[in-house]
């Protein structure tokens, strides 16, 4: 998936470098932000979803998802919780969401903005998060919880949304750097 | 070498700036519609409309039984510390007495609709308010 055929060549260790990068940065936000204390438990903002959002535009599927995959494994061993029941439903909820945002910006990518595209990311997120969790400990009592996290996750993609409009807007339309090449 | 290279300029020509320019109505539509979904789980998954009308006891993993909520009767169920003794009364369920050292279950009940539980750990012994069509057809699983 990193190294195509043409192993050693620039655009090879530029895309390399360009993993590196977002997979560093997601990670930063990621252990960062569970330090944030929020007044519930596990209800957290999904800042590093900015990231997966941010790459929509410039690369492929795989990309974002190996960058969601590296974010999830290695965020979370930093924390200290990797392969813990909330890192069960941390990478569930975060790989159907980063599907969903993939298949959002693909199929309506003239209509939505990123506060669309964060919106469903965010739900989808909590529901299968919700679900996930009702699996985890054989008992359906956790989905009573199910509609003060959609509710929740609401606010919370908006915030990100519409945090990604602005820095999607801001620095790249007026700097003229060159563009990434286009992975698969 | 500045033809060669596109710019990100270029390549984000479609988008827009400030809010208003950025949103757009299918945005507002996606976010009346989670608002919608989410109003509507609140219906789907609480379970306020559900009436069971049946204690279901389980005693080391095994169940004891299922005993209707309105009629009033003492039950004993043995554990591995000893017995604990629950009390069916007015339609609420509660523990009488308990052998565990702290007795949390005591304070737990009583409890009187669907969906709550007593358990106490060290007795191995669970109290818990359902239907009795079955352990796994409970009604807000689907």
């Amino acid at each position: 998936m990193l190294l195509p055929d043409d192993r050693y060549s620039m655009a090879s260790i530029e895309s390399a470098a360009h993993f590196a990068l977002f997979a560093v940065t997601a990670i930063g936000i990621h252990v960062v932000e569970s330090l944030l204390t929020l007044p519930v438990p596990w209800f957290r903002l999904g800042l590093a979803h900015i990231i997966t959002m941010m790459m929509l535009p410039f690369y492929g599927t795989k990309f974002i998802l190996g960058i969601f995959i590296v974010r999830v494994i290695v965020g979370s061993a930093i924390v200290g919780k990797l392969f813990s029941p909330g890192f069960v439903l941390a990478f569930g909820g975060g790989f159907s969401a980063t599907i969903t945002m993939i298949v959002a910006y693909k199929m309506t990518r003239k209509h939505l903005s990123f506060w669309g595209i964060s919106l469903l990311g965010a739900w989808v997120h909590n529901l299968v998060q919700v679900f996930l969790a009702a699996v985890i400990i054989h008992h359906s009592s956790t989905l009573i919880l199910m509609p003060y996290f959609l509710f929740f996750s609401i606010v919370t993609g908006s915030i990100n949304g519409l945090l990604t409009n602005r820095i999607e807007a801001f620095p790249m339309s007026q700097a003229s750097m060159p563009t990434p090449p286009r992975l698969t | 070498m500045k033809n060669s290279t596109r710019t990100s300029g270029d390549f984000l020509k479609g988008h827009k700036t400030g809010f208003r320019e950025a949103v757009t109505r299918w945005d507002w539509a996606i976010l009346i519609i989670l608002i919608f979904l989410s109003w509507l789980s609140l219906y789907i998954f609480h379970p306020f409309h559900v009436r069971s009308n049946c204690v279901w006891i389980s005693a080391g993993g095994k169940t004891l039984g299922f005993y209707p909520l309105n009629q009033d009767r003492i039950i004993k169920a043995s554990g591995p510390l000893g017995t604990t003794i629950i009390k069916i009364h007015n339609g609420e369920a509660s523990i009488l007495k308990a052998p565990c050292p702290h007795k949390f279950c005591q304070k737990m009940g009583p409890i009187p609709s669907h969906g709550d539980i007593m358990v106490c750990i060290p007795n191995r012994i669970i109290v818990e308010i359902k239907k009795r069509k079955g352990r796994e057809t409970d009604a807000i699983t689907r």
